[in-house]
């Protein structure tokens, strides 16, 4: 399901600033510019990363970065390790701790450091290992010093410049070199520039970047991410090794060929008789997708998720007929899998890098072509202006289906003439639709029986279908301590799914009873009406906002209770219907007498996803608060006399 | 813990037949692969059909312990896939062999039958001396079933512990242990099931040892149960070590055949020796250095109460602890003093020694932590522990100390050392059991002050006062977030308002309560034509009940009693008159291990309401959990309840 292969080599990931030694600075904190420690955990002092590309398949990278740490969150977040891997050798190793007066404190040399395979929490094998060292500062602040050089085989990789990576982290100063052969050629793309006082000594034959005085950020939820305000470079080589394989590339068409020529081709060989297997299957089949689809299922039921990382093997896919053999692959042994079996029944298909995520929708940059780009791997089926896209790593998608890991962003196609960029299908605003209707009856003793069905499609189905396959025990707690934790004393009596892979929408259908859920007292039976849908989110005060407001995703919630009162009681005066419309979304309650023992409720809910200037924050919060308010509204029953 | 080297110094042969024939694989039957869901447990996803274990003295190994494993398991769905991944831990000297593994399916009535290829087994170097070799079986399919086999040869002689519950159910799952009279162990089972198999036996004389001939004894243990359980974890349990069922082996003693005896444990006498010994690497009687070491002034004080309070108070202080627990090896009080850091061991080291020099009669005692399990009182297992912690009586009052955390004031001990007993170690007259008692003084008092404007806008002040772990948890939580995040986090439980003018005090003496104050700014109260309702049971409060469950099977463990008392009062709006209020009410819990009591006051002018809630038992068992559960529910149902006034 979502699993990212942690492929493209991990060194670059665990680090991305770093600088030479050079003692020249005051470690002492009383140097530190104090507008620099306001709101944040640490300070890099100085940081320096000079790479020295030797030639195709050599280059050195040495760094130093200089580290005053503030507090325990800072210390927490601090990175004391470096990755390494078969083509990567630390040639230097070293870290200082300095105390807040700028005296060592203690040093630890490269056999100090604990060596350790780099888990990354869903492989089965890496070859990826990783050094590092864990102590324990006795006061704040503190300084460490961490300096290191990397011989490489492979140049694929070159780090990307991003000075802020971090939140709650000043900067006094960062630079970084990179010097390498004009013929290997060079392509940047530099973001964020604007505002910052950078300096660019850049030549050609050298890159050359200087930063200095970046104020901390602080976080704040429901904003862009830090990468999208901060300045960033993305550097690569044109012609570069990884793996020990070559490759030349100015820019993503070229990049895709070069994929297609030397990683893909021939990967794609199946044996005779999976060949006859599923053109037996797809005898029938006459179009692009009804076959598609047989093939997609024929690859769901004989696969798992496996992931085994070895060499090259991070970025190029394990054999179809390997795959066809063990029943198991990571995304790009699966994906290239699929494509093979497709082959065979005549429908073309092209493996695509993408940025799986679902934290960000992050897009590959369209006009700078590199292989740190994208984490994962989805297949792309053309079908006329109806492209199909598969997500092979799941056994349980429905096809066609990608889900919030993969929509909506740009991605990398690639195909034999090379790499093309296309968009994945978006799930938008009032695609992502949860319907939940309810029949309540309620009981003179203040409990209710409700028969209630759910309906979501979209991203929303992304979110539930999965419950199907669930223990009861664990489907029972979803219900009673997840969704709808707000309501004590639920006890589900009945579940029902219909998972409808075609139209993609998930169904539960259950039968639930609340006891004491309303609140009696004297002659009055007093009821939160929204049982089932209750959306109290409200975002965050902020005292002070700083960054844009950015709603990620939207979404529309439609309730339907019909209630059913108690006997010896009778409905009083039920509330107007209340509109509130902003730019944010909608929201609409409507209560409807139908007779003297019942009435309805009908809520819609819509949030529309968007980015707005900060201002806008406290709006969207007043919506929300609103909305809350009226999520929690009841109404009175009173008894008859 | 220290490594343990054994020699033989003499080749010595088996002069019985140890060995015992191994499940081979193959056993799958067309009834498995036909089964389409588990009898025992219809919902489960997988089931172990069979599974067994043989430990015993490997010739080929040069005596060293080999265990043979045997698995066949039914997967019933996709869920289960992650049983088809076998990962073998490896420490230092140890080695895996004859790893071997299938996966069945059926295919049109069919069996397909795949074999793991051996270029699919990984080894990886984990960490220092710990490797692992790791294989996902392939081919599968829901339905499938799996056989594997694998063997692991040991020249240590601490045996695993077996365990015959799991996530998912079993059918059959038997262990079998044959030694050499040589060896003793202690056997013990755990868990809530009982043994459908029981096979001990003791040979004599069957062990050739050349030029001495037969002499000494073997033994054979087998244990097995069938229809076995998945076991569940739930919330708020101690450790699940505590409750699975499992097989355990504690090495009491090896005799050499040279006749040397090496003993583990045996007596408490063995056990408080090695503790002292090997555990704290003698490092019990450094008084000198820490006399030297602790200020006159703390030396000098009369009370002793005081005395050890200061001392308590300098060695938290000195110390920074680097979340380890204990021990790593050597450890060094004088170098670690100078370093300002350590572990659990270094630090409460430091701290008995400094007690001592003071001329404080104190003890160190081993405990377990909650995630580790409780330590058997059967018999003396020095693994069973991980914890130290300092124990003392002054003036007739036991308490326990633990210097690694900054937040605990004197007597209070970290939440994961609350579990069950420890073992205080007098090195003069032997070691004893004792409670961990925690502190009892867990209180809240809460004071909310409402007042209704004529606008309706409700405004509130608010003191808090907290002691015992509900103030070092607080604390803890102040010092790691900033207030901003600190005030946010609290406006998210009580959604409908907002904080200001927050004042906390005493956050740094942890002797004192800590005190919190602040006022809720105006909130708009919802209408309902003349009438205003406001529940007035915001701040703090349980809204959704922490037991859901219909049943569970192991106790709640609350760590330690607590108690919260509130105060609210409120004017009564000018105009209005009060119509209804929450009722006087008591719900308790039985035996008195917890009570809920609401007292309310309603004048013209002004509304109080004064509750208490009180948890004072600790554990309660599966049967006390219904009555938990009716308590939280009772409770906040009497939360649900509003104030009610009316236009006059």
């Amino acid at each position: 399901m979502k699993k990212i292969t942690v492929t493209f080599i991990l060194f670059f990931f665990f680090h991305n600033w770093n600088l030479p030694a050079q003692q020249d600075l005051d470690l002492s904190i009383l140097t530190l510019p104090q507008e620099l420690t306001k709101n944040a955990n640490a300070v890099v002092r100085k940081q320096q990363r000079i790479i020295d590309v030797n030639s195709v398949n050599q280059m050195t990278i040495k760094n130093t970065s200089v580290v005053t740490v503030l507090n325990k969150k800072g210390h927490q977040r601090l990175i004391t390790s470096v990755g390494y891997d078969n083509h990567t050798r630390i040639s230097r190793l070293e870290g200082r701790i300095y105390n807040s007066l700028g005296k060592e404190t203690k040093k630890y040399r490269k056999n100090d450091f604990i060596d350790v395979s780099a888990v990354d929490g869903v492989s089965l094998y890496t070859d990826s290992r990783v050094k590092y060292i864990d102590f324990t500062p006795v006061s704040y602040p503190y300084t460490f010093v961490f300096s290191y050089e990397l011989k490489t085989t492979s140049t694929a990789n070159i780090p990307s410049w991003i000075p802020v990576n971090q939140y709650y982290v000043g900067v006094q100063e960062n630079e970084y070199v990179i010097n390498y052969p004009p013929e290997l050629g060079f392509q940047k793309k530099e973001k964020n520039f604007e505002g910052f006082p950078i300096e660019d000594n850049s030549v050609t034959g050298k890159i050359h970047y200087k930063v200095t005085n970046i104020l901390p950020v602080k976080y704040e939820s429901l904003a862009p991410s830090l990468i999208d305000s901060s300045p960033n470079a993305l550097l690569s080589l044109s012609h570069l090794t990884t793996d020990g394989v070559e490759g030349s590339y100015r820019n993503w068409n070229e990049f895709g060929r070069w994929m297609h020529q030397s990683l893909l081709l021939g990967q794609d060989i199946l044996d005779g008789a999976t060949k006859q297997k599923v053109l037996e299957l797809t005898a029938n089949a006459e179009t692009v997708a009804e076959k598609a689809k047989i093939i997609y299922k024929y690859m769901q039921d004989r696969t798992r998720y496996i992931s085994v990382q070895v060499g090259i093997g991070g970025i190029q896919p394990i054999a179809a007929n390997q795959v066809d053999r063990v029943g198991y692959g990571d995304c790009k042994g699966l994906t290239n899998y699929t494509k093979a079996l497709l082959n065979v029944v005549g429908v073309k298909s092209y493996y695509v890098h993408v940025e799986a995520g679902t934290d960000d929708n992050i897009s590959l940059e369209n006009d700078f072509a590199s292989l740190a780009q994208g984490n994962h791997v989805i297949l792309n089926i053309p079908n006329g202006n109806n492209d199909i896209w598969l997500e092979c790593t799941s056994q349980t998608s429905p096809f066609g289906f990608l889900g919030d890991f993969t929509d909506d962003r740009d991605v990398l196609v690639i195909t034999p003439e090379g790499g093309v960029i296309k968009r994945t299908p978006a799930y938008l605003n009032e695609d992502n639709l949860q319907i939940t209707k309810a029949t309540i009856e309620l009981n003179p003793e203040g409990s209710l029986n409700a028969d209630v069905d759910i309906s979501s499609e979209g991203i929303r189905y992304d979110a539930r279908y999965m419950l199907e396959k669930e223990t009861p025990l664990e489907q029972k707690k979803y219900y009673k301590s997840g969704v709808w934790s707000y309501n004590n004393n639920l006890e589900v009596l009945s579940i029902a799914f219909d998972n409808n892979k075609d139209s993609v929408i998930f169904r539960e259908s259950l039968e639930v009873s609340i006891a004491d859920y309303a609140t009696l007292s004297g002659s009055d039976y007093l009821l939160k009406v929204n049982a089932f849908n209750r959306n109290t989110f409200v975002p965050k005060r902020y005292r002070e906002r700083k960054m844009p407001l950015k709603i990620l995703r939207g979404y529309k919630d439609v309730s339907e209770y019909n209630y059913k009162i108690p006997e010896g009681y009778s409905i009083g005066e039920l509330p107007e219907p209340k509109i509130i419309e902003t730019k944010f979304g909608m929201y609409k309650v409507v209560f409807q007498k139908l007779d003297d023992t019942t009435f309805t409720y009908a809520k819609t809910m819509l949030i529309k996803a968007g980015e707005y200037p900060k201002e806008e924050y406290k709006n969207y919060r007043r919506f929300r608060k609103l909305i809350a308010k009226y999520e929690n509204i009841r109404i009175l029953l009173t008894k008859k006399t | 813990m220290k490594t343990i080297f054994i020699l033989f110094f003499l080749t010595v042969s088996l002069g019985h037949s140890q060995k015992k024939d191994v499940t081979k694989l193959g056993q799958v039957t067309m009834a498995e692969l036909q089964m389409s869901r588990c009898a025992i447990d219809s919902k489960a996803s997988a089931l172990v059909l069979e599974e067994n274990a043989y430990t015993y003295l490997s010739e080929k190994h040069n005596l060293d312990f080999k265990t043979d494993y045997y698995h066949r398991i039914k997967l019933f769905n996709r869920q289960s896939f992650d049983k088809a991944t076998i990962e073998i831990q490896l420490y230092d000297q140890q080695k895996s062999d004859d790893i071997e593994a299938y996966s069945y399916h059926l295919e049109n009535g069919k069996i397909i039958m795949t074999k793991l290829e051996k270029s699919q087994i990984f080894k990886k170097n984990i960490h220092k001396k710990w490797k692992e070799v790791v294989f996902t079986i392939p081919n599968l399919k829901e339905g499938s079933v799996i056989e594997y086999k694998y063997s692991v040869i040991s020249p240590y002689p601490s045996i695993n512990d077996w365990y015959f519950q799991s996530d998912i159910p079993k059918l059959k799952s038997d262990y079998t242990f044959s030694y050499l009279g040589n060896y003793k162990y202690n056997v013990r089972l755990v868990g809530f099931l009982k043994l459908d198999r029981k096979v001990t036996k003791v040979k004599k004389r069957c062990v050739m040892v050349p030029g001495i001939g037969r002499r000494g004894q073997s033994g054979y243990l087998s244990y097995g149960i069938d229809n076995i359980p998945a076991f569940k974890e739930e919330d708020y349990m101690l450790s699940k070590e505590n409750f699975i069922s499992k097989i355990v082996f504690d090495l009491i003693s090896i005799t050499r055949t040279d006749g040397v005896v090496t003993k583990y444990t045996q007596t408490w006498k063995d056990a408080d020796k090695n503790f002292q010994k090997n555990w704290f690497d003698n490092q019990t009687n450094k008084e000198k250095f820490f006399k030297r070491r602790l200020p006159d002034s703390l030396l000098s004080v009369v009370n002793p109460v005081e005395k050890a309070t200061g001392i308590f108070k300098f060695i938290q202080g000195r110390f920074t602890w680097n979340q380890r627990y204990w021990p790593q090896g050597s450890i060094n009080l004088k170098e670690a003093f100078e370093s300002r850091s350590g572990g659990v061991d270094v630090i409460n080291l430091s701290l008995y020694n400094s007690l001592q020099a003071a001329g404080i009669e104190c003890y160190i005692m081993t405990i377990a932590t909650r995630e580790n399990g409780l330590p058997t009182k059967l018999y003396p297992v020095t693994r069973d522990f991980n914890y130290i912690i300092v124990t003392t009586v002054l003036n007739g009052e036991r308490y326990f100390l633990d210097a690694t955390d900054k937040f605990m004031p004197f007597g209070q001990i970290p939440m994961r050392c609350l579990n069950g007993e420890g073992r205080v170690l007098d090195f003069d007259k032997g070691s004893y059991w004792e409670t961990i008692n925690p502190i009892s003084n867990n209180i809240a008092k809460i004071s909310v002050q409402l007042t209704l404007d004529e606008d309706n806008e409700l405004t509130g002040k608010i003191h808090v006062q907290k002691k015992g772990y509900l103030a070092s948890n607080n604390r803890k939580l102040l010092s790691v977030e900033s207030e901003e995040d600190y005030l946010r986090d609290l406006e998210s439980k009580m959604t409908d308002y907002e904080i200001e003018d927050y004042l906390s005090s005493n956050l740094k003496d942890l002797e004192a309560p800590l005190l919190e104050s602040f006022t809720i700014n105006p909130y708009e109260v919802i209408f309902d034509e003349d009438i205003v309702r406001i529940n007035p049971f915001f701040y703090y409060q349980i809204q959704t009940n922490p037991f859901k469950l219909k049943e569970r099977k192991c106790p709640v463990d609350y760590g330690y009693p607590r108690t919260y008392s509130y105060r609210i009062t409120m004017d009564v709006p000018k105009g209005y008159k009060v119509i209804s209020s929450p009722q006087a009410k008591a719900i308790g819990l039985p035996n008195k291990a917890g009570k809920f009591v609401l007292r309310s006051l309603v004048s013209d002018k002004k509304i109080s309401l004064n509750y208490r809630f009180k948890i004072k038992k600790k554990v309660f068992t599966s049967q006390e959990y219904f009555y938990l559960k009716e308590f939280f529910n009772q409770i906040i149902k009497v939360y649900a309840t509003p104030v009610e006034f009316q236009k006059i």
